[in-house]
């Protein structure tokens, strides 16, 4: 009884805390793997079996998703991982006709596969500096946003998910875009000068407060020094 | 999702990484092996529980929303046939004949006239969105103003349908309108449910077939069945010779077959023409 308590409250805690979270889902990764075994009919590999990837997502929304008052969290969870496999294997149905790389040449050595023949036009090397330089990147705007009391986690879920509600935030982005001294205020004060910015942008204040960490992250790839970032959004670029 | 949208991964957890798309959208998504920093494709988006209730309200407010259309859509499918779809006939006879095409719900779709006062009568009455009884009434107004009718006269009433319910319901309607109608008008005219015998002066039902009997004379001592066979044109054998009648006293004149000497035409012997195994 003490068990089923203690998971209960880890779970809760789990939803908020992504470490919990993490910590929870490292800790069930046993009974992860036997809920994912059911499906492929075969234990799952690490780094290969994308079903295992897929549970562990599901096992994720399971800990976001649960009340107490749907039964026992183990039982949810697989109902969760089950309905999410369900989906996966669906999609993938649509993609039956598409040749793996990984099958092997027709009329050849079966040892040879098609993606052993097919030519790379990445440049491996260049790949793995560019790689390199956007972690940098990402890892000095994570401790910049860190600043703000701020992190990725938290800003995914205050993301806006609603075109129109997206549409409203690059309005704002677009209004301090035009006025660079509202960069200034946000990085000074490490506030997000919402009423300057609902003037600027004629959005209302509300939906400002609503997604403030997320327009705060926004806003702070577009000051100085993100290039990658930046060049990664050509849409709000443009 | 756009097809072409790339997702750059700002954070890697153990059973999700945090991306961020082309336009700005950072997205929890399944962690396929990635790494902080990497350019992805294909992900597989967590599903927040809220978007889920959401996303189920939808469905329920969209398949509410699709019964509905469907059931108005099958209402109004029946309320068109109910109103504008021709069901039966109802023949007004004055003497002006007159036909109205009738919806089963009773309105008047066509009126025409079946002889020529019928079509005068026709064209000067407005029918339009009116019921039968209304459009009844109407016109047995502007038959008594045009003098088609007059007190004491008759009306007929004669409605034709597939269904005998509706046939009987309307013409009944109808009568029971005209004759309200008319008494408040202060006019007397009877109404027949059926067609006139014009002769008679009754309302009858002529549709059934009627059988005349013509009696053939000399035949009235035969069976009573007899006159339902056909009249047969060579009666000789079978008509039976009747006694020899004396001359009336006025000779005649010829016509009976007896010449003046009471010579009966026969021959002398007797031979009556018929042989002996008669």
């Amino acid at each position: 009884m003490n068990e089923v308590q203690d998971l209960v409250g880890r779970v809760q805690a789990a939803r908020t805390d992504p470490e919990a979270a993490d910590a929870l889902i490292r800790q069930y990764m046993g009974f992860i793997r036997a809920e994912t075994a059911k499906f492929i009919k075969r234990a799952p590999i690490d780094g290969q079996d994308e079903e295992l990837s897929i549970a562990m997502l599901a096992f994720y929304e399971a800990i976001l998703g649960y009340e107490q008052n749907r039964g026992a969290f183990l039982s949810y969870a697989s109902r969760g991982i089950r309905n999410r496999m369900i989906d996966h294997y669906r999609k993938e149905k649509k993609h039956a006709k598409v040749i793996s790389l990984h099958a092997p040449l027709q009329d050849e050595d079966d040892d040879i596969s098609k993606l052993d023949r097919l030519e790379d036009p990445k440049n491996e090397i260049e790949a793995s500096h560019r790689r390199a330089a956007a972690r940098e990147e990402i890892e000095e705007f994570e401790r910049q946003l860190g600043e703000f009391g701020i992190t990725f986690s938290e800003v995914a879920d205050n993301c806006p998910r609603q075109g129109r509600t997206l549409a409203s935030c690059q309005k704002v982005l677009a209004a301090a875009k035009l006025h660079p001294e509202i960069f200034d205020i946000l990085l000074e004060s490490k506030k997000l000068p919402i009423s300057s910015l609902a003037e600027k942008s004629g959005t209302d204040k509300k939906t400002l407060e609503r997604h403030r960490k997320y327009l705060i992250a926004v806003l702070l790839a577009f000051t100085n020094g993100y290039e990658i970032i930046r060049g990664h959004l050509y849409h709000l670029s443009s | 999702m756009k097809k072409d949208t790339t997702y750059l991964v700002m954070k890697v957890h153990t059973a999700y990484a945090v991306l961020l798309d082309n336009s700005g959208r950072y997205i929890k998504a399944a962690n396929k092996g990635y790494q902080t920093g990497d350019t992805v494709r294909d992900i597989v988006p967590l599903i927040y529980p809220s978007d889920r209730a959401e996303k189920r309200r939808q469905i329920i407010r969209l398949t509410a929303g699709l019964a509905a259309c469907i059931c108005l859509g099958a209402f109004g499918v029946y309320e068109y046939q109910y109103l504008y779809v021709p069901y039966g006939t109802m023949q007004m006879q004055i003497n002006p004949l007159i036909e109205m095409t009738l919806s089963r719900s009773g309105r008047v779709l066509d009126l025409q006239g079946l002889n020529a006062d019928g079509e005068v009568l026709a064209e000067s009455y407005d029918y339009k969105g009116e019921s039968a009884e209304k459009a009844a009434s109407g016109l047995a107004d502007l038959a008594v103003q045009m003098e088609f009718l007059k007190d004491g006269g008759q009306i007929g009433i004669l409605a034709d349908s597939e269904s005998s319910k509706w046939t009987s319901q309307t013409e009944h309607s109808v009568a029971g309108a005209l004759n309200e109608h008319l008494r408040s008008e202060s006019v007397t005219v009877e109404i027949l449910t059926g067609t006139i015998d014009l002769d008679t002066g009754d309302g009858q039902f002529l549709q059934d077939p009627q059988s005349v009997t013509i009696p053939i004379p000399g035949a009235q001592d035969e069976e009573p069945a007899a006159p339902e066979q056909p009249v047969q044109e060579s009666p000789a054998p079978s008509t039976p010779v009747q006694p020899q009648q004396p001359a009336s006293p006025s000779g005649g004149s010829g016509d009976s077959g007896y010449n003046a000497e009471g010579d009966s035409g026969y021959d002398t012997s007797g031979d009556s023409g018929y042989s002996g195994d008669d």
